[in-house]
Protein backbone atom coordinates (compact mmCIF):
# COMPACT_ATOMS: atom_id res chain seq x y z
CA UNK A 1 0.00 0.00 0.00
CA UNK A 2 1.56 3.25 -1.21
CA UNK A 3 1.64 6.10 1.31
CA UNK A 4 -1.01 8.49 -0.43
CA UNK A 5 -3.82 5.79 -0.34
CA UNK A 6 -5.37 6.14 2.48
CA UNK A 7 -5.36 9.72 2.58
CA UNK A 8 -6.66 10.02 -0.77
CA UNK A 9 -9.61 7.52 0.04
CA UNK A 10 -9.93 9.76 3.43
CA UNK A 11 -10.68 13.00 1.19
CA UNK A 12 -12.69 11.24 -1.02
CA UNK A 13 -14.81 9.59 1.47
CA UNK A 14 -15.09 13.00 3.28
CA UNK A 15 -16.28 15.05 -0.23
CA UNK A 16 -18.78 12.35 -0.62
CA UNK A 17 -20.09 13.39 2.99
CA UNK A 18 -20.00 16.51 2.63
CA UNK A 19 -21.41 17.09 -0.89
CA UNK A 20 -24.89 17.54 -0.49
CA UNK A 21 -23.44 19.80 3.05
CA UNK A 22 -21.75 22.21 1.12
CA UNK A 23 -23.66 21.95 -2.28
CA UNK A 24 -27.38 21.94 -2.80
CA UNK A 25 -28.88 18.59 -3.47
CA UNK A 26 -30.13 17.70 -7.03
CA UNK A 27 -32.70 16.58 -7.13
CA UNK A 28 -31.48 13.93 -9.74
CA UNK A 29 -29.91 12.15 -6.58
CA UNK A 30 -33.05 11.04 -5.64
CA UNK A 31 -33.32 9.35 -8.26
CA UNK A 32 -30.22 7.04 -7.10
CA UNK A 33 -31.35 6.61 -3.68
CA UNK A 34 -32.39 3.60 -4.25
CA UNK A 35 -28.89 2.29 -5.58
CA UNK A 36 -26.99 3.94 -3.50
CA UNK A 37 -28.42 2.49 -0.52
CA UNK A 38 -28.24 -0.47 -1.74
CA UNK A 39 -24.64 -0.97 -2.56
CA UNK A 40 -23.48 -2.36 1.19
CA UNK A 41 -26.04 -4.95 0.36
CA UNK A 42 -24.53 -5.61 -2.85
CA UNK A 43 -21.05 -5.20 -1.92
CA UNK A 44 -21.12 -6.66 2.01
CA UNK A 45 -21.71 -10.30 0.46
CA UNK A 46 -18.70 -9.91 -1.71
CA UNK A 47 -16.17 -9.22 0.49
CA UNK A 48 -17.19 -11.49 2.71
CA UNK A 49 -16.89 -14.18 0.06
CA UNK A 50 -13.57 -13.10 -1.04
CA UNK A 51 -11.96 -12.44 2.48
CA UNK A 52 -13.03 -15.91 3.10
CA UNK A 53 -11.44 -17.18 0.18
CA UNK A 54 -8.04 -15.27 1.05
CA UNK A 55 -8.15 -16.45 4.52
CA UNK A 56 -8.41 -20.03 3.51
CA UNK A 57 -11.74 -22.31 3.43
CA UNK A 58 -11.73 -24.97 6.05
CA UNK A 59 -14.58 -27.09 8.20
CA UNK A 60 -14.52 -24.56 11.37
CA UNK A 61 -14.57 -21.15 9.46
CA UNK A 62 -17.20 -22.40 7.39
CA UNK A 63 -19.15 -23.14 10.94
CA UNK A 64 -18.09 -19.91 11.83
CA UNK A 65 -19.35 -18.25 8.90
CA UNK A 66 -23.17 -19.54 8.92
CA UNK A 67 -23.67 -18.88 12.81
CA UNK A 68 -22.30 -15.49 12.20
CA UNK A 69 -25.13 -15.38 9.00
CA UNK A 70 -27.86 -16.81 11.49
CA UNK A 71 -26.97 -14.65 14.47
CA UNK A 72 -26.84 -11.51 12.31
CA UNK A 73 -30.08 -11.95 10.09
CA UNK A 74 -31.84 -13.17 13.68
CA UNK A 75 -30.74 -10.16 15.41
CA UNK A 76 -29.58 -7.68 13.47
CA UNK A 77 -26.55 -7.16 15.80
CA UNK A 78 -23.07 -6.77 14.12
CA UNK A 79 -21.31 -7.11 17.21
CA UNK A 80 -22.91 -10.33 18.54
CA UNK A 81 -22.70 -11.89 14.95
CA UNK A 82 -19.17 -11.60 14.78
CA UNK A 83 -18.87 -12.57 18.81
CA UNK A 84 -20.62 -16.04 18.06
CA UNK A 85 -19.08 -16.59 14.74
CA UNK A 86 -15.85 -16.54 16.61
CA UNK A 87 -16.89 -18.34 19.12
CA UNK A 88 -18.30 -20.73 16.81
CA UNK A 89 -14.65 -20.73 15.30
CA UNK A 90 -12.81 -21.44 18.16
CA UNK A 91 -14.77 -24.43 19.46
CA UNK A 92 -14.71 -26.05 16.18
CA UNK A 93 -10.97 -25.41 16.02
CA UNK A 94 -10.71 -27.33 19.61
CA UNK A 95 -12.61 -30.16 18.26
CA UNK A 96 -10.40 -30.38 15.60
CA UNK A 97 -7.46 -30.24 17.59
CA UNK A 98 -6.49 -26.73 15.47
CA UNK A 99 -6.06 -24.73 18.73
CA UNK B 1 -40.01 31.72 18.87
CA UNK B 2 -37.94 28.56 19.73
CA UNK B 3 -41.17 26.59 20.39
CA UNK B 4 -42.62 27.57 17.25
CA UNK B 5 -44.12 23.84 16.09
CA UNK B 6 -42.37 22.45 12.81
CA UNK B 7 -43.33 19.71 10.57
CA UNK B 8 -41.34 16.61 11.20
CA UNK B 9 -41.13 15.25 7.29
CA UNK B 10 -40.80 19.08 5.71
CA UNK B 11 -37.13 20.03 7.77
CA UNK B 12 -36.67 23.35 5.39
CA UNK B 13 -39.17 25.30 7.65
CA UNK B 14 -36.64 24.80 10.18
CA UNK B 15 -35.45 28.20 11.73
CA UNK B 16 -36.01 27.91 15.30
CA UNK B 17 -33.11 28.46 17.74
CA UNK B 18 -32.34 26.35 21.03
CA UNK B 19 -31.67 27.32 24.47
CA UNK B 20 -28.31 26.28 25.71
CA UNK B 21 -29.74 24.27 28.29
CA UNK B 22 -31.95 22.77 25.93
CA UNK B 23 -29.39 22.14 23.25
CA UNK B 24 -27.03 20.38 26.21
CA UNK B 25 -29.53 18.16 27.16
CA UNK B 26 -30.42 17.28 23.30
CA UNK B 27 -26.29 16.76 22.44
CA UNK B 28 -26.40 14.02 25.57
CA UNK B 29 -29.27 12.45 24.56
CA UNK B 30 -28.07 11.52 21.19
CA UNK B 31 -25.09 10.37 22.89
CA UNK B 32 -27.37 7.95 24.88
CA UNK B 33 -29.47 6.85 22.11
CA UNK B 34 -26.43 5.33 20.20
CA UNK B 35 -24.72 4.52 23.39
CA UNK B 36 -25.78 0.65 23.10
CA UNK B 37 -24.92 0.89 19.18
CA UNK B 38 -21.67 2.62 20.00
CA UNK B 39 -20.90 -0.03 22.37
CA UNK B 40 -21.28 -2.68 19.97
CA UNK B 41 -19.03 -0.79 17.39
CA UNK B 42 -16.14 -1.16 19.66
CA UNK B 43 -15.70 -4.98 18.56
CA UNK B 44 -15.90 -4.24 14.61
CA UNK B 45 -13.66 -1.31 15.14
CA UNK B 46 -11.42 -3.83 17.09
CA UNK B 47 -11.53 -5.71 14.06
CA UNK B 48 -10.36 -3.02 11.81
CA UNK B 49 -7.68 -2.91 14.00
CA UNK B 50 -6.80 -6.60 14.17
CA UNK B 51 -6.97 -6.47 9.99
CA UNK B 52 -4.46 -3.47 10.25
CA UNK B 53 -2.18 -5.38 12.08
CA UNK B 54 -2.49 -8.46 10.10
CA UNK B 55 -1.06 -6.57 6.98
CA UNK B 56 1.55 -5.16 9.04
CA UNK B 57 0.18 -1.80 10.75
CA UNK B 58 1.16 -0.02 13.82
CA UNK B 59 -1.17 1.01 16.27
CA UNK B 60 -0.22 4.36 15.53
CA UNK B 61 -1.27 3.48 11.73
CA UNK B 62 -4.23 1.69 12.43
CA UNK B 63 -5.40 4.92 14.48
CA UNK B 64 -4.59 7.45 11.23
CA UNK B 65 -6.17 5.27 8.92
CA UNK B 66 -9.28 5.07 11.27
CA UNK B 67 -9.22 9.11 11.61
CA UNK B 68 -8.84 9.77 7.82
CA UNK B 69 -11.43 7.28 6.88
CA UNK B 70 -13.91 6.52 9.54
CA UNK B 71 -16.13 4.44 7.28
CA UNK B 72 -15.66 0.54 8.89
CA UNK B 73 -16.45 -1.47 5.56
CA UNK B 74 -14.35 0.21 3.44
CA UNK B 75 -11.19 0.13 5.89
CA UNK B 76 -11.87 -3.56 6.26
CA UNK B 77 -11.77 -3.79 2.38
CA UNK B 78 -9.20 -1.59 1.87
CA UNK B 79 -7.22 -3.64 4.40
CA UNK B 80 -8.43 -6.97 2.43
CA UNK B 81 -6.92 -5.78 -0.87
CA UNK B 82 -4.07 -4.83 0.76
CA UNK B 83 -3.29 -8.49 1.03
CA UNK B 84 -3.85 -9.89 -2.07
CA UNK B 85 -1.42 -6.61 -3.24
CA UNK B 86 -4.34 -4.66 -5.37
CA UNK B 87 -3.15 -1.42 -6.94
CA UNK B 88 -3.93 1.53 -4.94
CA UNK B 89 -6.47 2.61 -7.41
CA UNK B 90 -8.24 -0.52 -6.77
CA UNK B 91 -8.65 0.35 -3.36
CA UNK B 92 -9.70 3.77 -3.81
CA UNK B 93 -12.24 2.70 -6.25
CA UNK B 94 -13.80 -0.15 -3.87
CA UNK B 95 -13.50 2.29 -1.47
CA UNK B 96 -15.91 5.02 -3.06
CA UNK B 97 -17.92 2.53 -4.43
CA UNK B 98 -18.65 1.12 -0.53
CA UNK B 99 -18.91 4.92 0.98
CA UNK B 100 -21.09 6.58 -1.96
CA UNK B 101 -24.18 5.98 0.14
CA UNK B 102 -23.15 8.48 2.71
CA UNK B 103 -23.75 10.87 -0.23
CA UNK B 104 -27.70 10.41 0.55
CA UNK B 105 -27.27 10.62 4.41
CA UNK B 106 -25.29 13.67 3.42
CA UNK B 107 -28.52 15.38 1.72
CA UNK B 108 -30.26 14.47 4.88
CA UNK B 109 -27.85 15.92 7.07
CA UNK B 110 -28.17 19.55 4.78
CA UNK B 111 -31.50 19.84 5.82
CA UNK B 112 -31.13 19.24 9.43
CA UNK B 113 -28.19 21.32 9.65
CA UNK B 114 -29.28 23.69 7.20
CA UNK B 115 -28.95 26.73 9.95
CA UNK B 116 -25.77 25.66 10.95
CA UNK B 117 -22.37 27.53 10.47
CA UNK B 118 -20.46 25.82 7.60
CA UNK B 119 -17.46 24.82 9.62
CA UNK B 120 -19.77 22.84 12.20
CA UNK B 121 -21.48 21.26 9.11
CA UNK B 122 -18.51 20.06 7.70
CA UNK B 123 -17.30 18.47 11.08
CA UNK B 124 -20.58 16.68 11.28
CA UNK B 125 -20.68 15.66 7.93
CA UNK B 126 -17.19 14.02 8.54
CA UNK B 127 -19.05 12.26 11.45
CA UNK B 128 -21.45 10.84 9.27
CA UNK B 129 -22.33 6.95 9.71
CA UNK B 130 -24.74 4.76 9.15
CA UNK B 131 -25.46 4.15 12.83
CA UNK B 132 -25.36 8.04 13.97
CA UNK B 133 -27.83 8.73 10.49
CA UNK B 134 -30.11 5.89 11.79
CA UNK B 135 -30.40 6.72 15.28
CA UNK B 136 -30.93 10.42 14.43
CA UNK B 137 -33.95 9.19 11.60
CA UNK B 138 -35.56 6.92 13.87
CA UNK B 139 -35.65 9.52 16.48
CA UNK B 140 -37.17 12.41 14.41
CA UNK B 141 -40.03 9.61 12.88
CA UNK B 142 -40.54 8.70 16.94
CA UNK B 143 -40.92 12.73 16.91
CA UNK B 144 -38.04 12.64 19.93
CA UNK B 145 -36.25 15.51 18.22
CA UNK B 146 -37.84 17.95 15.21
CA UNK B 147 -41.04 18.45 17.59
CA UNK B 148 -42.33 20.95 19.92
CA UNK B 149 -42.78 18.42 22.53
CA UNK B 150 -38.99 17.38 22.46
CA UNK B 151 -38.18 21.18 23.14
CA UNK B 152 -40.23 21.18 26.13
CA UNK B 153 -39.44 18.55 27.80
CA UNK B 154 -36.14 19.95 28.53
CA UNK B 155 -37.16 23.25 28.58
CA UNK B 156 -37.01 26.02 31.17
CA UNK B 157 -37.79 29.41 31.75
CA UNK B 158 -34.46 30.18 32.03
CA UNK B 159 -33.78 28.84 28.74
CA UNK B 160 -36.63 30.34 26.90
CA UNK B 161 -34.62 33.73 27.81
CA UNK B 162 -31.12 32.93 26.90
CA UNK B 163 -30.21 34.36 24.23
CA UNK B 164 -29.54 32.33 20.45
CA UNK B 165 -26.48 30.33 19.33
CA UNK B 166 -25.24 31.19 15.89
CA UNK B 167 -24.03 27.29 15.59
CA UNK B 168 -26.81 25.07 16.49
CA UNK B 169 -29.87 25.93 16.00
CA UNK B 170 -31.97 22.95 15.61
CA UNK B 171 -32.42 20.27 18.16
CA UNK B 172 -32.16 17.45 14.96
CA UNK B 173 -28.70 18.72 14.47
CA UNK B 174 -27.72 18.88 18.16
CA UNK B 175 -28.80 15.27 18.58
CA UNK B 176 -27.18 14.30 15.44
CA UNK B 177 -23.96 15.41 16.88
CA UNK B 178 -24.20 14.00 20.48
CA UNK B 179 -25.10 10.30 18.25
CA UNK B 180 -22.64 10.88 15.82
CA UNK B 181 -19.55 11.52 18.47
CA UNK B 182 -20.65 9.12 20.73
CA UNK B 183 -20.03 6.80 17.50
CA UNK B 184 -16.50 8.13 16.83
CA UNK B 185 -15.17 8.08 20.11
CA UNK B 186 -16.48 4.54 20.03
CA UNK B 187 -14.91 3.47 16.79
CA UNK B 188 -11.35 4.96 17.59
CA UNK B 189 -11.37 3.02 20.49
CA UNK B 190 -12.31 0.08 18.98
CA UNK B 191 -9.52 0.34 16.47
CA UNK B 192 -6.92 1.18 18.46
CA UNK B 193 -7.67 -1.73 20.68
CA UNK B 194 -7.62 -4.12 18.12
CA UNK B 195 -4.72 -2.90 16.48
CA UNK B 196 -2.63 -3.50 19.54
CA UNK B 197 -4.58 -6.88 20.08
CA UNK B 198 -3.63 -8.27 16.74
CA UNK B 199 -0.05 -7.56 17.62
CA UNK B 200 0.22 -9.51 20.55
CA UNK B 201 -2.44 -12.68 19.27
CA UNK B 202 -1.21 -15.86 19.61
CA UNK B 203 -1.42 -17.57 15.61
CA UNK B 204 -4.00 -20.17 16.92
CA UNK B 205 -6.72 -17.48 17.64
CA UNK B 206 -7.30 -16.80 13.82
CA UNK B 207 -7.21 -13.60 14.08
CA UNK B 208 -7.38 -13.34 10.15
CA UNK B 209 -10.90 -14.66 10.45
CA UNK B 210 -12.18 -11.58 12.53
CA UNK B 211 -12.36 -9.40 8.51
CA UNK B 212 -14.34 -12.04 7.28
CA UNK B 213 -16.54 -12.37 10.09
CA UNK B 214 -17.41 -9.04 10.62
CA UNK B 215 -18.02 -8.60 6.60
CA UNK B 216 -20.41 -11.96 7.52
CA UNK B 217 -22.22 -10.04 10.00
CA UNK B 218 -22.98 -6.79 7.95
CA UNK B 219 -23.67 -8.61 5.29
CA UNK B 220 -26.65 -10.00 7.25
CA UNK B 221 -27.38 -7.31 8.98
CA UNK B 222 -28.21 -5.31 6.05
CA UNK B 223 -30.70 -7.95 3.86
CA UNK B 224 -33.64 -7.59 5.29
CA UNK B 225 -35.96 -8.19 2.03
CA UNK B 226 -36.25 -10.88 -0.51
CA UNK B 227 -34.82 -8.21 -3.05
CA UNK B 228 -31.61 -7.42 -0.95
CA UNK B 229 -31.48 -11.37 -1.41
CA UNK B 230 -31.44 -11.24 -5.20
CA UNK B 231 -28.97 -8.83 -4.87
CA UNK B 232 -26.58 -10.22 -2.48
CA UNK B 233 -26.82 -13.64 -4.50
CA UNK B 234 -26.26 -11.92 -8.06
CA UNK B 235 -23.43 -10.09 -6.67
CA UNK B 236 -21.36 -13.45 -5.19
CA UNK B 237 -23.10 -15.23 -8.06
CA UNK B 238 -20.65 -12.32 -10.28
CA UNK B 239 -17.72 -12.01 -8.28
CA UNK B 240 -17.20 -15.64 -8.42
CA UNK B 241 -17.68 -15.82 -12.26
CA UNK B 242 -15.04 -13.32 -12.48
CA UNK B 243 -12.95 -14.72 -9.75
CA UNK B 244 -9.56 -14.65 -12.35
CA UNK B 245 -9.45 -10.96 -12.52
CA UNK B 246 -6.57 -9.57 -10.88
CA UNK B 247 -6.60 -7.70 -7.27
CA UNK B 248 -9.98 -7.97 -6.34
CA UNK B 249 -10.98 -6.33 -9.53
CA UNK B 250 -14.28 -8.36 -9.49
CA UNK B 251 -16.12 -6.47 -6.87
CA UNK B 252 -16.66 -3.18 -9.31
CA UNK B 253 -18.86 -5.49 -11.66
CA UNK B 254 -19.83 -7.70 -9.30
CA UNK B 255 -21.79 -4.25 -7.50
CA UNK B 256 -22.62 -3.41 -10.05
CA UNK B 257 -24.90 -6.43 -11.03
CA UNK B 258 -25.80 -6.70 -7.90
CA UNK B 259 -27.72 -3.50 -7.68
CA UNK B 260 -29.16 -4.05 -10.76
CA UNK B 261 -30.57 -7.16 -10.04
CA UNK B 262 -31.85 -5.60 -6.86
CA UNK B 263 -33.40 -2.86 -8.46
CA UNK B 264 -34.56 -5.16 -11.67
CA UNK B 265 -36.60 -6.94 -8.93
CA UNK B 266 -38.23 -4.36 -7.15
CA UNK B 267 -39.53 -2.78 -10.33
CA UNK B 268 -40.58 -6.15 -11.56
CA UNK B 269 -42.55 -6.68 -8.55
CA UNK B 270 -44.23 -3.01 -8.22
CA UNK B 271 -42.21 -1.84 -5.02
CA UNK B 272 -41.82 1.40 -5.11
CA UNK B 273 -39.75 2.14 -1.80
Amino acid sequence: MTWWTIPVIGLLTFAIRAVFVLLPPSPRIERLRPALLALPIAVMPVLATSSLIASGIDPSKVVGVIVAAIVALTTRSTAGAMAAGLVAFWIGRALTGEM
Amino acid sequence: MWLRPKHLVNMDSVDSTLPPRTRLAMFFRGMRRCGPIAVSAIPFGAAAGIAAADVGMSPLEASAMSLLIFAGASQLAVLELAKTGAPPVVMVLVAVTINLRFAMYSAALSTWAKSTRRSIRILLAYMLTDQAFAVTTNALLAGEVGSTSARTADSTATDAAAPPDEDMRDDTVVFYAGAAIALWVAWQFGTLAGAIAGLQAPEGLGIDFIAPLAFVALAGTAIRTRFDVVGATASVATFLLLSNLPYGLALIPAAIIGVSAREIARRALGVSA
